[in-house]
């Protein structure tokens, strides 16, 4: 990894349709149909997952507004044992196969996440899974990472 | 045509559209964001579309997906006989020096991204240019996000 730069452009400069589109794919995202603090733990997890430090450390204020703490992410190690609400498991859930083994998603995996989300806002959380790793992938290979960990709020 | 598990994303007999574009009609501005995202992955020119059709091909190899399933939008003719060992690239006599650079890249990039080094880094940059290695870099995360999502909404043969 690397917290310098490794180009001296950045994606907009060389493909800017492609950052257009990668910006409005964040943009048309929020306000959605899942509950912001859901959302926020997915995308914090595929931070993590993805190794990328923005990514695992950015905090929207509007989720901690909403009830997201810091407790939640230390209970992501151990799912089954967190006090998360169910929908959050589910939810979390669905990341962790999806980013580890998408395979492992089966029957018993679909009718949980089904049991607490419309189809409308499970395929908002497919496709914030779709999103959420390119751009992670982007910053850590560019070398557009902070050096120092640390909690960013936005 | 593909069958999914998800409820609403029913198949339209006739109609050529993959499983993940029909979940993502569910959310329309978000599904036809990621229909631009894809476009534009394939329509930039940093990387030429049979070099980022490789790494998709592989990348679905590496995850188990099926390719079909996520196919791109332009038409990318490649060598059946390259495309048979792709498997083995790296003593395959068929693939050229940027493609090996490509997909060595993309494979390190599934298999972790944060191990790409400095050296690795420098390589991809020498033989692609910078725009080559940023878009490289994305588009392989996208190729490997929709074809996990493609295993998760069931469509494996």
């Amino acid at each position: 990894m690397s917290s310098e730069p490794r180009t001296q452009v950045g994606l907009a400069d060389v493909a800017p349709e492609l950052h257009a589109a990668m910006m409005n794919f964040m943009a048309v995202a929020y306000p959605g149909k899942v509950d912001i603090v859901t959302r926020e733990l997915v995308r914090i997890y595929s931070g993590r997952e993805s190794h990328c430090r923005i990514c695992r450390n950015f905090r929207l204020r509007v989720a901690i507004d909403r009830g997201f703490d810091e407790s939640m992410v230390d209970q992501m190690d151990d799912l089954e044992h967190s006090d998360l609400a169910p929908h959050q498991k589910a939810a979390l859930r669905l990341a962790r196969d999806f980013l580890g083994d998408p395979q492992a998603f089966d029957a018993d995996a679909q009718a949980e996440l089904f049991a607490h989300f419309t189809p409308e806002q499970a395929a908002e959380l497919i496709l914030d899974l779709v999103r959420f790793r390119p751009g992670s992938k982007l910053t850590v290979v560019a070398g557009d990472e902070p050096a120092e960990e640390g909690l960013i709020y936005s | 045509m593909s069958e999914t598990w998800f409820p609403g994303a029913d198949a339209d007999p006739g109609a050529h559209v993959g499983v993940l574009d029909r979940v993502a009609g569910l959310r329309p501005a978000y599904g036809e964001a990621l229909r631009a995202v894809e476009a534009a992955v394939w329509g930039q020119d940093q990387v030429a579309p049979e070099i980022l059709e490789l790494a998709r091909l592989r990348i679905a190899q590496m995850l188990g997906a099926d390719p079909a399933l996520t196919a791109p939008p332009v038409v990318v003719a490649l060598d059946a006989a390259r495309l048979a060992e792709l498997r083995q690239w790296p003593t395959s006599v068929r693939f050229g020096d940027v493609e090996r650079v490509a997909l060595g890249f993309a494979e390190q990039l599934v298999v972790d991204a944060q191990g790409v080094s400095d050296d690795h880094a420098a390589e991809v940059i020498a033989t692609m240019g910078e725009g080559g290695f940023l878009v490289l870099t994305y588009a392989c995360g996208f190729f490997e996000t929709t074809q996990r999502a493609s295993i998760v909404l069931g469509t494996q043969p």
